[in-house]
């Protein structure tokens, strides 16, 4: 929902890795018995080298180039923020949820190795109007791989957002599946006899999709950028390569609706509404308060 | 007052003419090193001419750096009209520093022909317009400012110019290769010498932007073109 | 039923649906958005899905086609008022400085945007540039960030990115003006900030965050070992208005420093003998050299602060009067009473809370530092107040916490630090009574805790494991387990708010409580929080003071 996320960048610097300069201080055996001061701060030549560690983060320049670019002249440097007066009766609140990366099990190499993506990241590769094209493409080096795994990321959520968790990456199978005829899939997530259960006439549709109860205890890069994932399932351990894995991420409500509701007193503590289905609006305890379910 | 002879000097108004794409020229007509010798500061007949001339051959080195020569081999100088001692010493310690890295390609990072493939796309880069526009804003956007009235440090200014020497050095490689022939992220990586998920990303960026596009699908990998409009603009700008 | 007014937050595609299905029913209906543009396909997540149907693209067309549909993106609610069944709502749009109307979608300017960035609109897959599209059906902007992370971190907003980059080109001068642009304590804050601005730092997914408390130090250190003159700039003539600052600490003085540079004089009261407040009496000598503080404490008053020390309102002089004899009063006082553990022999000699021993041994005070002492708390107060213990020369120095190290929320380094000079810590361990002879204490009574389910906020809290008390024997104890601010002085009939966490209500537009003329920031405000933050309540406060000072004299 917000867009201000970290930048992170791409190009490497030549002075990266560089590790941070420390400041002096002084001996643990000259602290004691006195109140001297700790920390003794930097040097000059500490500063300078530090300072210029600073990456000025990428940003918009301000440089107008666009602007000088732009044929029907609709960029306006001077345009301003706008503040502006509504009034409703009723006010509906479309929640969504977030899926916070710090959740995912650090195991899991999210960020370490490039063909680990996350189910966000594999549903925009999945859009035709997505950064890809369309094509579900390694991040290692742009090759379409020939084996996908989806694993959960996440230790255990509430019911309804495992639900709405599973029900993502499965279609994501499908549809990757669909792209990728040949592919080997695999599908492993905990929690999962109820959900295939209830869902089993919808699962004929899994084309050569293997889906199995099983968490994923560890996973080591291999040479080529593939990963080799330790697989437990039913008290026995195996281990697979797979050359690109797809992280299911733990959903929950995103904070800033969590602000709203709050500011206009109401509880969102009943997160019921996530499991219904369809485009049906759900009353609140206040008559001009309506909340839509995720489709 | 005698000076190496190995040394060509060429004449200009004002070393704010100094084009950073000259340097590239230079280097590619057989150059080993290029010193550009202008007024001090405050001296200059056309006010800050010199200081743009910093910035300029400053811009002009980084993206050398960048393509694999040594910087040392570029140099800025400055030195009055009245001070020819000052001038025969700045061009004997360059020349001699010259002599001692020996021809182009011996003390720098990547070796002959190689360097002077990169150094022509420097060159490309150094020409076309991002480049040429921010360095141009150098001395607006540290002393009034920018377009929001941000003011700018010189670490900052090097630091941004440093990320688009490196975004239009990596883009003009992959688009020169990919104008051979169709290519795949991996092959491009390997004969860039880039990292594979760089290349990667620059090429999904070029495609979103319509100037290379999907030429088809050769196993696994997806080879890549320059797609046809954009080609004839390429072609229309060498 | 028709005719009523719609307001929809959320463009994803179940807002979307739920805004044509309002429309359609004749309601006027307004989408709020606060993503600049509005959501694309998705995936479905609530059932699997079938045959052709893979992404659901919400009908955008028609959204933006529809009479009785008004789309409003890049929104953020600032105010909301409920009354008589409808709502009032103050919404913030920003600029996509990119006229819609006019655009024609040629990827111009996309293509010569000399910035690629992280691309958010596709989860870091690909670039995306500094002008761009998230829809292009919903239209371009340019994004341009308010602050970069390090400076929207920083509770006062320091202009970071500006004086790392003036001390990287050499000039130490520019960069300390560029800090006291909006916060007078450079030395100070540089010695003791947690700095959650490192934390931000981008660099810190590349390999180590900029070390940016330390070069805030470096620069202020660099004018203190020069012995260069720090500038005092403030206007040639000052108003004749005079504004009362209670409490001489981080937000009171920096309160009466951007007093001064808009040309209002204040006369600033401190109860105890020095001024600095938590700086002086509550970080230890060893962090921050009380010299050092006063140099930067001369600099600011110099500015055209009258300093009173040693004058306790209520006691030396009526908080009444003073609200008689200023035009304006400035409320700082901080947080320093200590919370009370609430268990059996607290009062016995030999406990003393946190905050009064720090303060003691900061005024030179001989502590009795006779065998063990027991600190209680996992924040930096405790931190601190061992560290003291440990130089004062007890024998051994016992820190107890109920949760795991993991959960201290101290800061790492400190924590580092103690462990480094010899403190042992105790994890998942609770107090439960105080044991002694004739009211001096001897030892401590304990459980062992464990930790339980995570609760709501994901913390898991600790449970008490049975029958696993012990003691631990000592003479000295110092619960450090929090503060709150002393609020005796307010007289009854003053009339100001006061919430339930004991400190000051104030209006965060101009930090003004609810009685005309009194402002407040500070711990006294916010509760117990950094010095930064008291430093940068004080700078707003300021700026409200000189608002509310000028219409009341145009009045």
């Amino acid at each position: 929902m917000t867009y201000e996320k970290k930048g992170r960048y791409i190009v490497e610097f030549q002075d990266i890795p560089k590790a941070r300069q420390h400041h002096i201080e002084i001996p643990v055996e000259e602290r004691i018995g006195n109140n001297n001061e700790v920390e003794l701060g930097f040097d000059e030549e500490r500063a300078l080298k530090e300072a210029k560690r600073c990456l000025s983060c990428r940003r918009c320049l301000g440089c107008a180039l666009c602007w000088a670019e732009c044929k029907p002249e609709a960029i306006n440097f001077e345009m301003q923020d706008e503040y502006l007066d509504l009034e409703a009766d009723t006010i509906i609140i479309s929640p969504g949820v977030e899926r916070p990366l710090n959740r995912v099990a650090p195991h899991l190499g999210l960020g370490k190795n490039q063909n680990v993506m996350t189910d966000l990241q594999m549903e925009r590769m999945l859009s035709q109007t997505g950064p890809s094209g369309g094509l579900v493409l390694r991040p290692y080096d742009g090759e379409i791989p020939m084996s996908v795994a989806f694993v959960q990321g996440y230790a255990s959520a509430s019911p309804q957002m495992h639900k709405s968790a599973l029900f993502l990456g499965i279609n994501e199978a499908i549809l990757v599946r669909r792209k990728l005829p040949n592919a080997q899939i695999s599908f492993f997530a905990q929690d999962l006899a109820a959900f295939m259960e209830e869902q089993k006439d919808a699962l004929k549709a899994l084309d050569k999709i293997e889906v199995r109860e099983a968490a994923v205890t560890a996973l080591e890069p291999l040479e080529s950028q593939s990963l080799q994932l330790t697989i437990g399932s039913n008290g026995s351990q195996e281990t697979k390569s797979f050359d690109l894995v797809v992280i299911l991420t733990q959903p929950q409500l995103a904070p800033d609706v969590k602000n709203l509701s709050k500011k206009l007193g109401l509880d969102m503590s009943y997160a019921s509404f996530l499991a219904q289905e369809g485009s049906g609006l759900i009353s609140t305890d206040k008559d001009t308060l309506k909340l839509t379910a995720i489709l | 007052m005698q000076y190496s002879t190995d040394i060509r000097i060429i004449r200009l108004m004002c070393t704010g003419r100094v084009d950073p794409t000259m340097l590239a020229d230079a280097f590619l007509e057989g150059a080993d090193g290029v010193v550009v010798v202008g007024c001090h500061f405050g001296d200059c007949h056309y006010i800050s001419g010199n200081y743009q001339a910093k910035v300029k051959v400053g811009l002009a080195t980084r993206a050398l750096d960048y393509a694999g020569l040594n910087p040392e081999r570029i140099s800025f100088s400055q030195c009055s009209s009245a001070e020819g001692d000052r001038f025969v010493s700045i061009i004997t310690g360059f020349d001699q520093k010259i002599k001692e890295m020996g021809p182009l390609g011996s003390a720098d990072r990547l070796p002959l022909p190689k360097l002077t493939e990169k150094i022509a796309i420097a060159k490309t880069a150094l020409g076309k317009e991002k480049l040429r526009w921010v360095v141009g804003k150098f001395t607006e956007f540290t002393t009034t400012g920018n377009k929001y009235g941000e003011k700018f440090t010189d670490h900052e200014m090097w630091r941004t110019l440093d990320t688009i020497v490196m975004d239009e050095l990596a883009t003009f490689e992959i688009l020169s290769e990919m104008q051979k022939a169709p290519a795949a992220v991996k092959d491009l990586a390997a004969r860039l010498e880039l990292p594979p998920p760089h290349v990667l990303k620059y090429v999904l960026a070029l495609q979103r932007r319509g100037i290379v596009s999907l030429a088809g699908i050769e196993g696994n990998s997806p080879l890549y073109q320059v797609a046809e409009k954009s080609a004839q603009q390429t072609a229309h700008a060498a | 039923m028709s005719g009523k007014r719609v307001i929809i937050f959320g463009g994803d595609p179940a807002g979307v649906a739920a805004a044509l299905e309002q429309a359609e029913a004749g309601m006027q209906v307004t989408l709020v958005e606060s993503f600049p543009g509005l959501g694309g396909e998705c995936i479905p997540q609530t059932r699997i899905i079938s045959g052709d149907d893979a992404f659901v693209d919400p009908n955008m067309e028609a959204v933006l086609r529809h009479p009785n549909i008004r789309v409003i993106d890049s929104a953020q609610v600032q105010k909301t008022v409920a009354s008589n069944g409808n709502f009032q709502l103050k919404l913030k749009r920003r600029t996509p400085r990119v006229d819609r109307e006019k655009c024609n979608d040629c990827k111009a300017c996309i293509k010569v945007c000399p910035i690629h960035m992280y691309d958010d609109f596709n989860e870091g897959v690909g670039f995306r540039t500094a002008i761009d599209y998230f829809n292009p059906r919903t239209g371009y902007n340019i994004f341009k960030e308010d602050m970069p992370i390090c400076q929207a971190t920083c509770p006062a907003n320091l202009d970071i990115r500006s004086y790392v980059g003036l001390i990287a080109d050499g000039k130490y001068a520019e960069s300390l003006a560029k800090i006291r642009e909006r916060l007078p304590f450079a030395l100070s804050i540089g010695r003791v900030c947690p700095h959650p601005c490192e934390t931000a730092c981008n660099r810190g997914y590349m390999d180590e965050p900029i070390s940016i408390c330390t070069l805030k130090r470096y620069v202020a250190d660099y004018e203190m070992k020069e012995d260069i003159k720090a500038p005092v700039e403030v206007p040639d003539e000052f108003h004749k208005e005079k504004v009362a600052i209670i409490g001489a600490g981080p937000a009171g003085l920096t309160c009466g420093y951007f007093l001064a540079k808009a040309g209002y004089k204040s006369v600033c009261f401190e109860a105890l003998p020095e001024p600095g407040g938590m700086f002086r009496y509550g970080i230890p000598e060893y962090r921050l050299p009380t010299p050092t503080l006063m140099r930067e404490i001369d600099w600011i008053c110099s500015h055209g602060i009258d300093l009173r020390c040693n004058t306790r309102i209520g006691k030396d002089i009526s908080f009444e009067q003073i609200q008689k004899d200023f035009d304006a009063v400035f409320l700082g006082v901080g947080a320093h009473l200590g919370m009370k553990l609430q268990i059996k022999g607290e009062d016995m000699k030999g406990v003393v809370d946190g905050v009064d021993f720090l303060r003691d041994a900061n005024m030179g005070k001989p502590v009795n530092a006779k065998g063990k002492v027991i600190v209680i708390g996992g924040g930096n107060v405790a931190m601190d107040a061992a560290r003291v213990s440990w130089r004062a020369g007890f024998e051994e120095v016992h820190v107890l916490y109920r949760r795991t190290k993991k959960e201290m929320p101290a800061s790492p380094w400190e924590i580092d630090a103690a462990e480094h000079e010899g403190v042992k810590f105790q994890y998942l361990v609770a107090p439960i009574e105080v044991v002694g002879e004739n009211g001096q204490m001897k030892g401590l009574k304990c459980l062992r805790m464990e930790l339980g389910e995570p609760d709501a906020s994901g913390r898991r809290r600790p449970v008490p494991v049975e029958g696993s008390e012990f003691i631990v024997e000592a003479e000295t104890l110092i619960p450090a387990i929090g503060q709150r601010p002393d609020l005796s002085f307010v007289p009854d009939g003053s009339g100001i708010d006061i919430t339930r966490w004991n400190t000051f209500a104030v209006n965060h537009s101009n930090y003004m409580t609810n009685v005309p003329g009194v402002f407040s920031a500070g711990d006294v405000e916010t509760g117990p929080d950094i010095a930064i933050k008291a430093c940068a309540g004080g700078r707003k406060a300021a700026d409200g003071i000189v608002r509310y000072l000028r219409s009341k004299r145009s009045k």
